[in-house]
């Protein structure tokens, strides 16, 4: 582990200018992402996690920017970086494939020049060996190469995904990140999408940062995971151990909030009330007006995101040493 | 293939609809051309009367329905009729004249205004945060709302009638031999103003609507994968932004090709230009029916052929067109 870790965040910070004021939808997140990890990122809608994703890529256009904090990558910091140097990083070295497979290919060109400019804007190849690439890649897939011909609306939801996987790993970087790539899929797609990651993980070894709101796809794959809420990382373990003993109360909420195939029937849980308003966060944990554990001192005193051991952290003060809720 | 063989099948279509429509409405409309031209003709021996009436095929007992069907035989034939105000000049003969300088001034000027409208508005979209995009928009609305006429009303006035600079009207300096190099320039000197007018009061429309559409398609998924894939700026911009955004332009440029015609008609007006517009406007005035009958045909034609020509663009531009699925 003393190796250099493929993706290292340190107090980042990021956000959107509003006429209201600055939204920081990622507030002080850190987390480490050794080679080959499979990182599993997951919370409600508006908790930042996209932002996130774009944070790393340095993708943030328009009203939104990254505040504070470093992005390492490699070692390097991508949010110090001149702009030059991140475009040059950028699919060679991490790439990402995004929600909306239906719209993230662009209409008016082939699948074939859309999966071989990247080669040729990042390497020195010729037109020939960037399509057999392209071919290759597409054989990952499933994808059959007749159609780099073919234009994207000639394609089902599910195929698109794929190619934009395919796409992705076309120059083999370090470091994936999906955000909520299965979301406009149907669950069979979803599962036949998430097994495709996991068997070219293992082929190709890169790392993944896998953005979802649905926990439930990440048990199998994801080596470990990151409960996100508010902007802030709540709960973080080896997916396992945190399956199996949910921490934060956050976490049994969202573990409630959807069935398993195979267990025994039980009535779902859910959170009640909705995500705090970012623009002013409530004071002290962030998650206590929600929280039906809460007691008095929660409302004042944001909790850190304490090392609890066994590898796990906690940010809740039920977890904190010398309360009744805490770790033996 | 097939969307193109459409495409083609509904032009002959509508053309032939357009033909029929401008056979049938000036018959529908109150009042007798015959009677018009004869009542010009007051103290002419009838058997005079009676030839001119034979001369422009207006002696007929024929029923409508015969007339029209001599009338698709002549059109078909390119046989318009004769002129009443340029008499014996076909209508085919006088429309050949007129055509070459419309097609010369508006048609030309059509495409440089769009073409630079539409350089300028992807570049004010993709630089939108900048000040001179903001200005540049502030400055193409109010330019916009100019009308041709208006706007080649203050030209002449300023750069012909005070300065002097070009020439008030016409087309060409009728001193000069035909063809020659002195009256070639002079072609470009009374085609100065006019053009200027309609590419400065057309400009505005192309950069507003690239740069509208432009920033539509920049918040598209498929923009961010193409930044997410660290390609160059100049191919984002070009292929994955300004591909998409420009469908919509070519088809409202190949419409505006065809009513370029009908506007251009004041522009040509006003600084008497001999186009087609102009034409129109003489024939009206001096009620030269075949004359005006032929140049509605043309028009149509025009702005038929126009929409064909976009649908074929858009077609080469987009695939989904190509598969018929949009």
């Amino acid at each position: 582990m003393g190796s250099v870790p493929t993706l290292e965040l340190r107090d980042l910070r990021a956000g959107y200018s509003t006429k209201k004021g600055f939204v920081r939808a990622v507030d002080g997140v850190s987390f480490r992402l050794e080679r080959g990890e499979f990182l599993g990122i997951a919370g409600e809608s508006g908790c930042g996690k996209s932002t996130l994703a774009y944070a790393v890529m340095r993708l943030l256009r328009d009203n939104a920017r990254i505040e504070s904090g470093q992005v390492l990558f490699n070692g390097t910091d991508v949010a110090a970086m001149p702009e030059a140097g991140v475009n040059a990083l950028r699919w060679t070295g991490m790439a990402m494939v995004f929600q909306s497979a239906m719209s993230a290919l662009n209409p008016v060109l082939s699948v074939g020049e859309q999966l071989t400019d990247a080669v040729l804007a990042h390497r020195n190849a010729t037109k020939a060996e960037a399509e057999a690439m392209a071919v290759e890649m597409l054989g990952l897939v499933d994808i059959n190469a007749d159609r780099l011909r073919g234009y994207p609306h000639q394609l089902s939801g599910g195929m698109k995904q794929r190619v934009m996987i395919a796409m992705a790993l076309i120059l083999k970087p370090d470091l994936l990140i999906m955000d909520e790539p299965t979301t406009a899929l149907d669950v069979v797609v979803q599962r036949s999408i998430i097994e495709k990651i996991d068997e070219l993980r293992r082929a190709l070894g890169f790392s993944v940062v896998f953005i979802t709101h649905d926990l439930s796809l990440l048990v199998e794959i994801s080596d470990s995971l990151a409960i996100m809420y508010a902007g802030k990382i709540c709960e973080y373990g080896r997916s396992r151990a945190l399956f199996d003993e949910p921490l934060h109360p956050y976490t049994e909420g969202l573990m409630g909030s959807f069935p398993t195939l195979t267990g025994p029937v039980v009535r779902m849980g859910g959170i009640e009330g909705r995500a705090p308003d970012l623009l002013s966060p409530p004071p002290g944990c962030r998650f206590a007006p929600r929280c039906a554990r809460a007691f008095e001192g929660c409302g004042r005193e944001d909790p850190a995101l304490r090392d609890i051991g066994g590898g796990r952290l906690c940010a809740c003060r039920l977890r904190e040493p010398g309360r009744e809720g805490g770790r033996r | 293939m097939k969307y193109f063989l459409r495409k083609l099948g509904m032009l002959a279509f509508t053309l032939f609809v357009s033909i029929s429509i401008n056979f049938f409405i000036p018959r529908l409309m109150p009042g007798d051309p015959a009677r018009a031209l004869l009542d010009k003709m007051e103290g002419l021996p009838p058997e005079q009367i009676e030839s001119v009436r034979a001369a422009f095929g207006l002696d007929t007992g024929d029923s409508l329905l015969v007339q029209y069907g001599k009338y698709l035989g002549n059109t078909l034939r390119g046989d318009l009729g004769v002129s009443f105000s340029r008499f014996p000049m076909p209508v085919t003969q006088v429309l050949r004249i007129a055509i070459p300088w419309t097609i010369g001034l508006l048609a030309l000027c059509m495409v440089i205004s769009f073409a630079l409208g539409t350089a300028i508005g992807i570049a004010a979209a993709w630089k939108r945060e900048t000040r001179l995009a903001s200005f540049s928009v502030g400055l193409f609305s109010f330019i916009r709302s100019f009308p041709y006429f208006w706007l080649g009303l203050i030209f002449i006035y300023f750069f012909a009638f005070r300065l002097r600079l070009f020439p008030i009207g016409g087309a060409y300096a009728v001193t000069e031999t035909r063809g020659s190099a002195a009256w070639w320039l002079s072609v470009l000197r009374h085609g100065t103003l006019p053009a200027l007018t309609i590419c400065v009061s057309s400009i505005g429309g192309w950069m507003l609507m690239m740069r509208n559409n432009m920033i539509n398609v920049l918040a598209e998924d498929y923009i961010t994968v193409a930044l997410a894939k660290g390609l160059p700026l100049r191919r984002v911009k070009a292929l994955y932004a300004a591909k998409n955004a420009i469908l919509p332009s070519v088809t409202g440029f190949a419409m505006s090709l065809g009513f370029v015609v009908g506007g251009g008609l004041l522009t040509e007006m006003v600084f008497s230009y001999p186009g087609v517009g102009y034409m129109l406007y003489q024939a009206v005035n001096a009620k030269d029916y075949p004359l005006m009958q032929a140049i509605f045909l043309f028009i149509a034609a025009a702005v038929l052929v126009a929409n064909f020509i976009a649908d074929i663009a858009v077609m080469i531009l987009d695939p989904r067109v190509r598969d018929g699925a949009a």
